[in-house]
C-alpha cells in the first residue's frame, strides 16, 4: 500500500540516474560471472578489479547525476517510472553508493596475493553487486531479496572455506534474521495498518541481528575470526542494517521503538569497545571495534534529530572508510606474518613505517580524532545522543574513549617492538596508493566537511520530515523528546 | 591595531600544526627524507611562532592588555550544533604560549644534535611538532571544544613520545598506560564540555568570565570532571604512576616535554576555568585535596630515587601538585609565576641530567669536599623502624600502580574476558562443539608482560 511504502515522492523530474544503477547491477553480476570463469586466479583477480573499477565509475555517475538533476530540496531525486522506490538515488545514497563501490575497489586492490584461492575475488564482486543493489533501492521487497542474497553469499563463502564453526554460528543468526526481514518487508509492502506493528517488530529483530547489536551480536566476532577477512569486512562495513533502518524503520516506527533500539545500540557501543580492549586476537578486537562503531551509527539514526541523523551518516562514512583501511592493514600484515596476537609486540614499524603511520591515522579517525572526518561525526553524535538520552548519552563518550585505547593498543602491538625481519616488506605502490587515498579522503573531509555535511543534513531533514508527515512526531533539529503524540502508524 | 592581533595569534598558534602536516606529507612521499628538511621545517615553524609571540606581547601591551577573543568561523554547523573555532588572547595565554614556544625551541635545538643520524629522527620531530601544536592550541583556545581538540592531539603526541624507543617493551607498555590515563581525562573533558553547553549555552571561557556561572549541581559536576581531566595530565594521584615510568625511555629533550610542559597543561586548564572553581567549592576542594596528597606522596617517594630522571620526575610532580593547590586556593598569579619558574628550572635540570655526576664532582671540587648531608627531620620523628618502613613503601612507589592494576585494570579485563569466554561457549554450543575450544591458552597479562615474571614493577624502572 502506498501509505506504508517508503515515500519517495510522486511526479519527480526524470533524470538519468536509473540507467546508471541498472547498469551497475548488470555490470556487477556479469563481471562476477566472468571472473568466476577466468582461467587462472590472477586473471580472476584482474577481471574482478576491472569490474570493481567500473562499478565505482557507474555509481559515482549515478550520484553525480542525481545531484545534477536538481530536484526540489529535501525530496528524493529519482524515482523509476511505475514502481516508486524500486530504484532510488537520493541525498542519502548519492554519497553512500560510490563509497561502497570504492571500499570494494580498495579491498580488491589490496587483496593479499598470498594464499589467494579460486572463487575469492569473484565472490567479492558478486557481494558487491548485491550490496550496490541494496543501496539502490527503497522498495522493501527488493531490499529483502538483496539482503537475504548477501547473507546467503556470506554463508556459502564460509562453508566453502571449511569454516564450519563460523558457518554454523552465522547461520543460526543470519538465517532467522533474513527470514524476519523478508516477513517484515512483505508485511510493509502488502499489509495494512493493523499489521504495521508486526512488520516493525520483524524488521527490528532483523536489523538488530545483522548489525550485531547486543544481545544478538554473537555471530560477528566468530565470522571475523574464522572467516575470510575480506568478505567479513565487506559484509559488515557498508552497514546494510543501518540502511534498512533508515529506509524502512525510520519512516514508520514509533518513537518508543526507536528509543529502545537506540538504547540497545548505546549498550552495544560500550560493550563492544570494552571487549575490543580486552581481546587477544587482532581479528576479534577488530570485530568488536567495528561492532561498537556501527552501533554508534544506529544510535544516531534512532535519535530522530537532524543533528543526530547527520552525525550518524558522517560517522557511517568516516568509520566505514577508516575501519576498512584498518582492516586492510591487519590483513596485509597477516598475509606476511600469520595471525597476530595482541599480547605481543610484533615490531612492524621499521620495516613498514608508512603502513604504521596510515594505521595510526586511520585508527584515530575511526575514534574521532580532531582534524579528521570522524571528529565531525562524533561531535554531532555526542550532542544528539545526550539530548536524546540525557544520562545515557555519555555512553558515546565512554565508547569512544575505550575505542581509542583499543586502537592504540593495536597500533603498538602490531608495529612496536624489536624489528621483525619477516615484516620488512615495503608496501607495493598500489597498496600505498589505496591507503593514501583513504587517509586523504578522511583528512580532507575532516578539515573541510561542509559539502558533505550540507548534503547529509538535507538527507536527514528529508527523512525526518517524512516521519513528521506521518504524524509520528514533529520535525525537530535537536532537543527534548516530543510530547504526547505517537501515532502507531500511518495517519 | 585590532587587526594585527588576529593574524598574530594564528601565526603564534598554528605553525607547528602546519609543520606536522607538511612533514607528514613529505615523510610519506619521499623515499629518503633528509634531516635538513625536517629540521628546517621545525626550526622555521618555531621561529615564526616565537616571533609572533614576541610581537603579540608587544601589541597586547600596547592595547592595554584587555582579553580579546577572535572567532575564525565555524568549522562545521548542523542545525543548532556547531563547532566554533575561536582563539583568545590574554596575559595568561601569552605567558604560557611564550614559555611553550621558548622551551620547544630550546628542546628542538638540543634534539637536533642528540638525534643526529639516529633512526627515529624524523619521527621525533613529527611528534615534537604535534605535541607543541596541540599544547599551543590548548593555550590559545577560547572554548572548551577547541581546548579538547588540542588536548587530544597533545595526548597522542605525548603517548607516542613516551613510547619513542619502541624497540623495547617497557617504553611501549608505559606509552599505553599513559594513553589510557589521558583517554580517561579526554572523556572527562568531553563530558564537561557537553554539560557546560547545557548549563551556559556555550562552551566559551568568556561565558565563565562573564559571571554566568551559578553554584548549581551542574557546575559542580563540570568542575569535578575538569579536575579529573587535569589530574590525568598532571599525574595526580591515583594517576601518578605514569610520569616516572615515562622517564625511562626517551631523550632528555622529550623528558622535558612531559616533565616540564604537558604537566602544566592541566594547571593551565584549571587556571582557565578558575571562575568555575570559585563557584564550586566541591571541585576546588577536590583539586586541593588531590594536590596536597600528591605533593606529599611525590616528596616522600622522590627522596628514595636512585637515578636522576626519576628524581626529577618526582620533584616535578611535587611542584605541580603545589601549583594545583595554589590554584585551588585562588592564588592565580602565584601559580602562574610558579609554573614559569618551575618550567625553566626543570628544562635546565633535564638538559643537564646526563652530566649530573660530572656536575656533582665539580661542585665537590669547588667546595673542597662533600657537602654535609642533613639528617632528614622525618627520620628523627619516625624512628628507625618507621623510617625503614616508609623507605620501603617509597621504594615501591606507594603501590599506587599495583593498586590500580588490582582494583581497576584486572577486574575490568577479568569481567570482559569472562564474558568473552561465555560467548565462545555459547558459540561452541551452537556450532555443535566444532572448532576451537574456549581460550586454549592460560590467561596472560595485558600487552606483553611476560607471564612468568613476578610482579616486580615497583622501583625497577630507572
Amino acid at each position: 500500500m502506498a501509505d506504508l511504502a517508503p515515500a519517495v515522492g510522486p511526479g519527480l523530474p526524470e533524470s538519468l540516474s536509473a540507467p546508471w544503477l541498472v547498469g551497475a547491477s548488470v555490470v556487477g553480476l556479469v563481471g562476477a560471472l566472468l571472473a568466476r570463469r577466468a582461467p587462472s586466479v590472477e586473471a580472476e583477480r584482474r577481471r574482478a578489479l576491472v569490474t570493481a573499477a567500473l562499478l565505482t565509475l557507474l555509481t559515482s555517475a549515478a550520484g553525480v547525476e542525481a545531484a545534477r538533476a536538481g530536484a526540489p530540496r529535501g525530496d528524493p531525486l529519482v524515482a523509476w517510472l511505475g514502481a516508486p522506490g524500486l530504484l532510488v538515488v537520493d541525498e542519502l545514497t548519492s554519497a553512500l553508493l560510490p563509497l561502497v563501490a570504492m571500499l570494494w575497489l580498495a579491498v580488491l586492490l589490496a587483496l593479499p596475493r598470498v594464499r589467494a584461492r579460486r572463487g575469492e575475488a569473484s565472490g567479492l564482486v558478486l557481494a558487491e553487486a548485491l550490496t550496490v543493489a541494496v543501496f539502490s533501492t527503497a522498495s522493501p521487497l527488493l531490499l529483502a531479496a538483496a539482503w537475504a542474497a548477501s547473507a546467503a553469499l556470506l554463508l556459502v563463502d564460509l562453508a566453502r572455506r571449511g569454516a564450519t564453526r563460523a558457518f554454523r554460528v552465522a547461520a543460526v543468526y543470519l538465517v532467522p534474521s533474513s527470514l524476519a526481514f523478508v516477513v517484515g518487508a512483505s508485511l510493509l509492502a502488502f499489509g495494512s495498518p493493523a499489521t504495521l506493528d508486526a512488520a516493525v517488530l520483524a524488521l527490528v529483530v532483523a536489523v538488530l541481528v545483522r548489525k550485531g547489536i547486543v544481545p544478538f551480536h554473537g555471530w560477528m566476532p566468530e565470522v571475523f575470526e574464522s572467516g575470510y577477512f575480506g568478505s567479513a569486512i565487506l559484509f559488515g562495513m557498508p552497514q546494510v542494517g543501518s540502511y534498512a533502518a533508515v529506509r524502512l524503520l525510520l519512516p514508520v516506527a514509533s518513537y518508543d521503538v526507536l528509543s529502545a533500539i537506540g538504547l540497545l545500540a548505546l549498550v552495544t557501543a560500550v560493550y563492544g569497545a570494552a571487549q575490543s580492549v580486552a581481546q587477544r586476537d587482532t581479528r576479534r578486537a577488530f570485530a568488536f571495534l567495528f561492532m561498537s562503531q556501527s552501533a554508534l551509527v544506529l544510535a544516531g539514526i534512532d535519535s530522530t534529530s537532524v543533528a543526530g541523523l547527520t552525525g550518524a551518516m558522517v560517522v557511517w562514512i568516516s568509520s566505514g572508510v577508516a575501519l576498512t583501511g584498518l582492516g586492510l592493514t591487519v590483513w596485509v600484515l597477516e598475509a606476511r606474518r600469520g595471525r597476530l596476537d595482541l599480547d605481543r609486540l610484533h615490531g612492524g614499524h621499521d620495516g613498514m613505517p608508512r603502513l604504521a603511520a596510515m594505521f595510526l591515522v586511520l585508527g584515530l579517525t575511526a575514534v574521532g580524532f580532531p582534524g579528521t572526518l570522524g571528529f565531525v561525526g562524533e561531535e554531532l553524535l555526542v550532542d544528539a545522543a545526550i539530548e536524546r538520552y540525557p544520562a545515557f548519552g555519555f555512553a558515546v563518550v565512554v565508547a569512544t574513549a575505550l575505542n581509542g585505547i583499543s586502537v592504540l593498543r593495536m597500533y603498538l602491538s602490531l608495529f612496536a617492538g624489536p624489528t621483525d625481519p619477516s615484516l620488512v616488506a615495503p608496501l607495493r605502490w598500489r597498496e600505498r596508493g589505496v591507503f593514501f587515498a583513504l587517509v586523504g579522503l578522511l583528512l580532507v573531509g575532516g578539515l573541510a566537511p561542509r559539502p558533505l555535511l550540507v548534503s547529509r543534513e538535507r538527507a536527514s531533514e528529508a527523512l525526518l520530515r517524512e516521519r513528521a508527515a506521518r504524524g509520528l512526531e514533529p520535525l525537530r533539529v535537536a532537543g527534548a523528546a516530543p510530547d504526547g503524540e505517537h501515532a502507531a502508524g500511518a495517519p | 591595531m585590532t587587526d594585527l592581533i588576529a593574524p598574530l595569534v594564528l601565526l603564534a598558534a598554528l605553525p607547528p600544526l602546519v609543520a606536522v602536516a607538511l612533514l607528514g606529507l613529505a615523510l610519506f612521499v619521499l623515499r629518503r627524507p633528509r634531516e635538513r628538511l625536517t629540521s628546517r621545517l621545525t626550526v622555521g615553524a618555531q621561529a615564526i611562532s616565537l616571533a609572533a609571540h614576541v610581537a603579540l606581547v608587544i601589541v597586547h601591551a600596547a592595547q592595554g592588555g584587555t582579553p580579546r577573543v577572535f572567532s575564525f568561523g565555524r568549522w562545521f554547523t548542523v542545525a543548532d550544533s556547531s563547532f566554533e573555532v575561536a582563539l583568545l588572547v590574554d596575559w595568561l595565554a601569552l605567558v604560557f604560549g611564550t614559555l611553550t614556544a621558548l622551551v620547544a625551541g630550546v628542546v628542538s635545538a638540543f634534539a637536533h644534535r642528540y638525534m643526529h643520524r639516529e633512526r627515529g629522527y624524523h619521527r621525533l620531530f613529527l611528534l615534537l611538532n604535534a605535541f607543541v601544536g596541540g599544547l599551543l592550541l590548548v593555550v590559545y583556545a577560547a572554548t572548551l571544544e577547541v581546548t579538547f581538540a588540542g588536548w587530544e592531539l597533545l595526548g597522542v603526541g605525548s603517548a607516542l613520545l613516551v613510547g619513542f624507543f619502541h624497540e623495547r617493551e617497557a617504553p611501549v607498555r608505559n606509552a599505553l598506560r599513559v594513553f589510557v590515563v589521558y583517554r580517561i581525562g579526554d572523556a572527562a573533558m568531553m563530558a564537561a564540555a557537553i554539560l557546560l553547553h547545557h548549563e551556559l549555552g556555550s562552551g566559551a571561557y568568556e561565558a565563565l568570565l562573564g559571571g554566568m556561572v551559578g553554584a548549581g549541581s551542574g557546575t559542580t559536576v563540570v568542575g569535578v570532571l575538569l579536575v579529573v581531566a587535569a589530574a590525568g595530565k598532571c599525574a595526580q594521584l591515583p594517576f601518578s604512576g605514569w610520569l616516572p615510568r615515562a622517564m625511562e625511555g626517551p631523550t632528555p629533550s622529550t623528558a622535558i616535554f612531559y616533565g616540564a610542559l604537558s604537566v602544566h597543561a592541566g594547571a593551565y586548564l584549571m587556571l582557565r576555568v578558575a571562575p568555575l572553581l570559585a563557584s564550586s567549592p566541591v571541585a576546588a576542594a577536590l583539586l586541593g585535596v588531590v594536590g596536597v596528597a600528591t605533593a606529599i606522596y611525590a616528596a616522600v617517594v622522590g627522596r628514595v630515587q636512585t637515578d636522576i630522571k626519576s628524581a626529577l620526575a618526582y620533584a616535578s610532580l611535587t611542584q605541580v601538585s603545589i601549583i594545583l593547590v595554589e590554584i585551588a586556593l585562588g592564588l592565580t598569579w602565584l601559580a602562574v609565576a610558579h609554573v614559569v619558574g618551575h618550567s625553566l628550572l626543570r628544562v635546565l635540570q633535564f638538559l643537564r641530567a646526563p652530566s649530573v655526576v660530572r656536575d656533582a664532582h665539580r661542585i665537590e671540587r669547588a667546595l673542597g669536599g662533600r657537602p654535609a648531608v642533613d639528617q632528614a627531620p622525618l627520620g628523627g620523628l619516625l624512628g628507625e623502624v618507621g623510617a625503614a618502613r616508609l623507605y620501603a613503601l617509597a621504594l615501591d612507589r606507594g603501590h599506587v600502580d599495583e593498586w590500580l592494576d588490582a582494583w581497576v585494570v584486572r577486574p575490568f579485563l577479568g569481567v570482559m574476558r569472562a564474558l568473552d569466554r561465555l560467548e565462545r561457549r555459547w558459540c561452541d554450543a551452537i556450532a555443535g562443539g566444532v572448532g576451537p575450544a574456549a581460550e586454549p591458552r592460560p590467561p596472560a597479562p595485558w600487552l606483553s608482560e611476560p607471564p612468568e615474571a613476578p610482579r616486580a614493577e615497583a622501583g625497577s624502572n630507572g
